[in-house]
């Protein structure tokens, strides 16, 4: 009996668990664990501004410029690169070569895949001088919602051949070559931000971050020029996201422009029940689930029909009378609301797209937290939810490339002071007087620099991704 | 049997056998099955523990049943998402009803409900349930398996919370690259194929 008693008490006390430990495990995401800053060991070479102080340029130059739409140069490569096994097998090359140290490079094998290359390479230094990339995505006649990019997926291939090239080109001291290289890269990354979609953007700023690295590489080599004047005349920021968040806040209106005038004309119930089908046609088509061919017709219109009180309150809340709602179609009631609704999320959201990214991160973080909040208890459908970026991911993306670029600029500062000063680090940047010393995009504050004799650390934190932060342990090279 | 008077009984006896005579059964007698039931029951003795076992396991299973039954009687109200299976319905959404509750649907062919998966938390509003039902229907937060594949929203919005690396490559698995031709090569290629013209 008392074993019985036992089982029974076990048995209770499994079934009460069961939920609890559901929770336990979804504590345990990967999210949830702790990271490392990367760290990087950097010799300090010092070096002077060249004499000439716009010598170096890290974006091709007005006279190098030509005429002409560098997109379709770009899409021509697209069929110039390998495909099939050889891609694969080239990337996964490409991708070893960036990860190994200059000094281990194979140069014989690198310079032989460069070589069978050759083609691709000339039409990117080609491209990236020309003045305009226009990617005349159809935006105003195709769906961006089911719009495929896979330019872009070429030119991530496109970066890491170019940076593989610039460290062959930096491991044998070729400085003049390397710097060439790091123009076509920035430009072919700045030329794909070009491209009027966040996706686009967020790419360009990741090519322009393997150049940078590459560019830390440099800064590093015994005779390798100060390129403090070159990093500071690139473009702030290097990769913008206004323009791509301008479509993003226009999406929907891109896909349906007849709700830019569900508030102004006045169209009968048969037209905006037939727009209520064809969205729900359309939208069931974006979704590709299990069921891409099942409509959610039904689903939306049982929406609209428990959301019509709610619409018809907050329309007349908002001014008008309740004889003229009462006499709309019930399909025009929900739309005029999920209109409204959808401009006040995205608005509350992207009006900090034009502040600088410390002065506009609580903003956006209280922004992105009311749509995850708010948006499922005011949405009748859940249009800003589903299609609003997370502005403060995207903002955070534009700000991290840049200060990448600043941090290079506070070490190539430190480079200049050294040469001015026997080979001294300054004890503090404050003592930095030959250039200015760029803040910190991210905080709006002077970077964390702190110095002990011939080392001195400069830090680089990301305190919501502390992976994507630096740590710079800086020593004199002797 | 026949009585054999021949075979007298000693005067004695015959008295004894008068009175036999006279006697008249009892109704009430032994119950044979009952006499024999204690019997045996007497021969066993004292009842052993072993017994009772199987008398206590039903006991025991009985507690666990009810006990189990109190627990779920004792959970927190299921909700129980609605999932929409058949699709055509034909609703009136043309005037506006006159009161505040949302108009029936009506439909030529009823909406195939089917029960999902039950989870323990607090009453949902119909509103929920259906939104639950949509694909989209747990936001940004739920698994949006492979919709990123062809959906920018989906492919942009994997980026932002993953990395650019969460955007694989395409991985071919066709064989060597052919370089592309030339433009002479490709004239030449076209010009053969003008000059050998294929049969109709």
């Amino acid at each position: 009996m008392k074993r019985i008693l036992i089982g029974i008490v076990v048995t209770a006390a499994v079934l009460a668990a069961g939920p609890a430990r559901a929770q336990v495990t979804s504590l345990l995401s990967p999210n949830g664990q702790e990271e490392k800053i990367p760290t990087v060991k950097f010799k300090l070479r010092p070096a002077a501004e060249p004499q000439a102080a716009l010598e170096y340029q890290l974006l091709p130059g007005f006279l190098d410029r030509k005429p002409g739409n560098a997109a379709v140069i770009y899409n021509k490569i697209g069929f110039m690169m390998p495909h099939g096994s050889d891609a694969n097998n080239l990337q996964e090359r490409l991708s070893k070569w960036l990860e190994t140290p200059l000094a281990e490079l194979p140069r014989e094998e690198i310079e032989k895949t460069l070589a069978g290359q050759h083609y691709v390479l000339e039409s990117l230094d080609r491209a990236a001088r020309r003045e305009t990339c226009d990617w005349e995505l159809p935006l105003r006649e195709e769906s961006l919602i089911t719009m495929l990019l896979p330019e872009l997926q070429e030119t991530r291939g496109d970066a890491r051949l170019l940076a593989v090239k610039a460290r062959l080109e930096i491991a044998k001291g070729e400085f003049d070559e390397a710097i060439h290289t790091l123009q076509t890269g920035y430009a072919l990354g700045c030329h794909v931000a070009e491209g009027p979609t966040l996706v686009s953007a967020l790419v360009g700023m990741a090519i322009c971050g393997i150049m940078s690295n590459q560019v830390e590489e440099l800064m590093q080599q015994p005779g390798s020029p100060n390129l403090y004047w070159a990093l500071t005349s690139l473009p702030r920021p290097i990769i913008s996201v206004r323009k791509a968040a301008e479509v993003e806040m226009n999406m929907l209106y891109l896909m349906y422009p007849e709700l830019r005038e569900v508030d102004g004309k006045t169209r009968d119930a048969a037209y905006w029940r037939a727009f209520l089908d064809r969205a729900s046609e359309e939208m069931s088509g974006w979704w590709g689930g299990p069921n891409p061919k099942s409509s959610l017709r039904p689903a939306l219109t049982a929406l609209a029909i428990k959301g019509y009180p709610q619409a018809k309150r907050a329309l007349i809340e908002q001014g008008r009378s309740d004889e003229e709602v009462e006499a709309m179609p019930v399909a025009q009631v929900v739309l005029i609301y999920t209109v409204r609704t959808y401009d006040e999320f995205r608005d509350r959201i992207f009006k900090w797209f034009a502040l600088p990214y410390w002065e506009a991160l609580p903003g956006m973080m209280e922004a992105d937290q009311y749509l995850r909040d708010e948006g499922r208890k005011r949405e009748i459908f859940p249009i800003a939810s589903l299609l609003l970026p997370a502005v403060q991911a995207a903002k955070g993306a534009e700000a991290r490339t840049d200060r990448t670029i600043a941090a290079l600029r506070v070490l190539e500062a430190l480079r200049m002071h050294a040469a001015g000063h026997e080979g001294r680090l300054p004890s503090k940047l404050e003592d930095i007087t030959a250039v200015p010393v760029p803040i910190d995009p991210m905080t709006g504050k002077p970077f964390a620099y702190t110095c002990d004799g011939n080392t001195a650390v400069l830090e680089v934190p990301s305190p919501e991704i502390p992976e994507r932060g630096k740590r710079y342990e800086i020593e004199v090279a002797k | 049997m026949s009585r054999d008077t021949d075979n007298e009984f000693p005067p004695e006896l015959r008295a004894l056998e008068a009175e036999l005579a006279s006697l008249v059964p009892r109704d009430d007698g032994l119950d044979p099955a009952r006499l024999m039931f204690l019997a045996g029951r007497a021969s066993v003795g004292k009842p052993r523990a072993t017994v009772l076992v199987w008398p206590a396991a039903f006991g025991g299973m009985t507690v666990v049943a009810t006990a189990l039954a109190v627990l779920l009687l004792l959970r927190t109200a299921q909700e129980v998402i609605e999932r929409v299976v058949r699709v055509p319905v034909a609703v009136s959404v043309d005037a506006a009803p006159s009161h505040e509750q949302p108009a029936p649907v009506t439909a030529e062919h009823e909406p195939v409900i089917e029960r999902a998966v039950a989870k323990s938390s607090s009453a949902v509003s119909a509103s929920e349930r259906v939104l639950a039902s949509l694909p989209w229907g747990q936001g940004k937060q739920g698994d949006r398996g492979e919709r990123w594949k062809t959906s920018y929203p989906d492919l942009r919005d994997r980026i932002l919370e993953r990395g650019l690396d969460s955007w694989p490559v395409p991985v071919s698995d066709g064989g060597p690259a052919r370089p592309p031709l030339s433009q002479r090569e490709l004239l030449d290629q076209m010009i053969q194929e003008i000059r050998q013209p294929t049969a109709s």
